[in-house]
């Protein structure tokens, strides 16, 4: 062998060695484990009792996974602004609560991690443990995306002890609308109302809490392949559904209005004994038990003309697209979406994963067998049908529907024109 | 050592006047950097997002003017627009009087002073989101004080905060309350004015009132030129007490009716609720346009009533 030749064999044999011995580092590092280690960030809209049980599951899902830090963002005000922008900014949580109003918007920006391949991976997850109705929500387009965090119908909470008073009966679960007006307008005095509604902190135009009279009217406010809102949000059957809402506030004053609820500035009006009624969430139940000597029962929502009808109000959990950390943030979504955690959320809202809720003998709980009850009647949630629900329909519904209150437009009328500039803007949006 | 007067020495690179300019912008540099990073930057970069659909989640896109295009067809901006101005022209001079009174009886006064003028400007200290709170329980309806106090005299308040025709005023009685900061100018221009002038009125004969006509108005007209046109401005970007008013009542942002629906809660409604970024940096700029121009009108109108003094 010439020097040169000697030369470029010894350099080869260091470059060998020094790439074995690279390979070896690198290959001998241990692998992060299919639990994933780290540090995992989760966002929420809860705030005050509602953090109990995302204290207690993170306290229960550190000890038994040392590796993972869950560290608790609670945004009660504007939660979803702030997570947009997190998100912009890309400083958002790793897992991360979604609305149901949002699940489609936020599938369409890319915004959450589909779950599938987490669903079947190293650290897979059995989805037959939910209930399929209720895990449906989680999923466009046959992906899923989120996990269900708790969900509820609307309740109709009565004050037994108001009732006895009057002398009528409670609401059973053969009430109808009129029923429910007529017993209204009997609990109705001076400074007292027969019913709140919908829900039960003062917006009377919350659309979810008016949805399920709509149902019950027969009504939809889009069409099913969510194009068209002309003829469906102005169509007679959902003109005269809200038309009998708008009259418990202006014809029949049966129900306080936003200014007769704001005005006692956040207090509860059902458990202080304001209203005898009160047509909201099931998430308050557990607050409501907690009053001594507070005697109420709940029923489902009366049927209108077109029979019984409900909605839910559905939360879930996600895991950002962005986030650094998935396999970890999977661990932690799936301990408290379907484990141990998901037991503690469970004690304070519906929750979706079957065994628990079984175990909890719910459908023989005298509160709670009423709410289970009226799931059967549960109907789409028109958010669902397109992802501009928001922009496009609620706004012009919101708007118009605050003008038959307050400038007391024709509920026809409102709805009309609801229905044209929601038209305008979901061709213009669709056309995009 | 001594220069002969043929050759002339070598001019050295540092001069004088090379040295003070670069001492200079050393000096001036956190500054400058600080200013270009982060004033003329974004600033720049908000002009560039103008003429772009953005919503944040992906890149921006160029669209040309379109978002200008799409102001001039907004109903909501001439409406928010137009909900700024009527509040600008009431609060704006109510906020001055309220201002001026309060310093007159600061430089009037002989004892306390200094007690009542931490007292008149402690309301600016309180975060607005808390004077927000404040109001909204100050004007409730049913229970509030304000109406309470009406109640006595016969008179049933109005629904304030609730009621589309009144929420716009509530504020305005709301903005009243905190007008710490210009008081404390007028009350510096007010020590300004030498107390000889006074004297010399006395002796002539002026009253109170001809000596706050003759004097103390003409006197204090560059304060009050200054404190009117920083409370234009201020006025013209009102955001926080009408975001928590409109909002914490379970309503809409400029709530009831959108009749408290501030330009600058549009802006953040566009920006934060719809995600368009785009369009609310054009609505950014044509406020901007629109602050310019009502400071550059208050400037001309000042030449006819600002007096600087000979």
């Amino acid at each position: 062998m010439s020097t040169t030749n000697k030369r470029l064999f010894a350099l080869s044999v260091m470059v060998i060695a020094l790439s074995l011995l690279a390979n070896t580092v690198i290959f001998s590092t241990p692998r992060a484990t299919a639990q994933g280690s780290g540090v995992v960030r989760i966002g929420s809209w809860d705030s005050g009792a509602a953090l109990e049980p995302f204290n207690n599951a993170i306290k229960s899902f550190e000890e038994k996974y040392p590796d993972i830090d869950v560290q608790l963002e609670s945004v009660p005000q504007e939660y979803g602004t702030k997570l947009l922008a997190q998100i912009a900014a890309g400083t958002a949580p790793d897992v991360i609560q979604v609305g149901d109003g949002d699940v489609a918007r936020y599938v369409r920006e890319g915004i959450v991690e589909p779950l599938d391949p987490y669903i079947n991976g190293d650290n897979p997850l059995d989805m037959s443990v939910f209930y399929p109705g209720v895990a449906s929500f989680g999923q466009v387009g046959g992906v899923t995306y989120f996990l269900t965090k708790d969900y509820s119908p609307l309740v109709l909470y009565y004050n037994k002890d108001m009732f006895d008073e009057a002398g009528l009966e409670y609401p059973n679960e053969n009430w109808t609308w009129d029923d429910l007006l007529n017993a209204a307008q009997k609990l109705t005095t001076k400074d007292r109302w027969g019913i709140q509604l919908p829900g039960h902190w003062g917006d009377w135009l919350w659309h979810r809490g008016i949805q399920p009279i709509l149902v019950q009217n027969g009504a939809t406010m889009i069409s099913e392949d969510g194009l068209t809102v002309q003829g469906y949000l102005n169509s007679e059957a959902t003109v005269a559904a809200l038309q009998w809402y708008v009259d418990l506030f202006k014809k029949y004053k049966v129900a306080p209005t936003r200014d007769d609820v704001d005005a006692y500035a956040g207090a509860n009006l059902f458990t202080s004994g304001v209203v005898a009624m009160q047509w909201t969430g099931r998430w308050p139940l557990k607050d409501y038990k907690a009053v001594e000597g507070f005697n109420f029962g709940t029923a489902g929502l009366p049927a209108g003309p077109a029979g019984k009808g409900n909605v839910l109000c559905w939360a879930g959990f996600a895991i950002n697209a962005d986030s650094k950390n998935k396999e970890a943030a999977w661990t932690f979504l799936k301990y408290i979406a379907a484990e141990d955690g998901a037991k503690e959320f469970a004690n304070y809202a519906l929750t979706a994963v079957r065994p628990i809720a079984e175990a909890q003998g719910l459908t023989t709980d005298p509160y709670d067998a009423p709410i289970m009850e009226d799931l059967a009647n549960v109907a789409q949630i028109p958010e669902f049908l397109t992802p501009y629900f928001n922009e496009c329909v609620l706004e012009p519904f919101r708007q118009n529907l605050e003008k038959v209150f307050l400038e007391d437009k024709p509920v026809q009328q409102a709805m009309d024109d609801a229905a044209a500039a929601g038209q305008a803007c979901l061709d213009e949006k669709n056309a995009q | 050592m001594t220069a002969t007067a043929s050759i002339a020495p070598p001019k050295p690179f540092w001069t004088a006047r090379r040295r003070e300019t670069l001492t200079f912008y050393l000096v001036i540099a956190p500054w400058l950097i600080g200013f270009v990073l982060f004033t003329v930057g974004p600033v720049a970069y908000s002009l560039y997002i103008s003429f772009t659909d953005w919503n944040m989640l992906r890149d921006p896109a160029w669209v040309g003017l379109d978002n200008y295009r799409t102001l001039l067809k907004d109903p909501d901006i001439g409406h928010s627009l137009w909900v700024t101005t009527k509040y600008t022209i009431v609060s704006v001079p109510l906020r001055l009087v309220v201002a001026l009174f309060l310093a007159i009886l600061l430089n009037e006064a002989t004892m306390l002073v200094g007690f009542f003028r931490t007292a008149f400007y402690l309301p600016g200290v309180v975060a607005s989101v808390a004077v927000a709170v404040l109001w909204q329980w100050l004007l409730n309806p049913r229970f509030g004080p304000f109406n309470k106090m009406l109640a006595v005299f016969g008179i049933t308040g109005p629904r304030w905060f609730n009621d589309p025709d009144w929420a716009l005023w509530g504020l305005v009685i709301m903005s009243t309350w905190n007008v710490g900061g210009e008081m404390l100018i007028f009350l510096a221009g007010l020590k300004g004015i030498p107390g000889i002038l006074y004297e010399a009125a006395e002796i002539d004969g002026a009253n109170r009132l001809q000596r706050f006509i003759r004097i103390t108005l003409p006197m204090l007209s560059p304060t009050i030129f200054f404190n009117l046109v920083m409370s234009v401005i201020g006025s013209f970007q009102t955001f926080d007490g009408a975001f928590v008013i409109s909002t914490a009542r379970a309503g809409d942002l400029g709530s009831p009716l959108k009749s408290t629906l501030f330009y600058m809660l549009y802006l953040y409604k566009s920006a934060f609720t719809w995600l368009k970024m785009g369009y609310a940096a054009a609505m950014a700029w044509l406020l901007f346009l629109v602050i310019v121009t009502i400071t550059f009108l208050i400037n001309r109108w000042s030449r006819r009533w600002v007096f600087y003094g000979s």
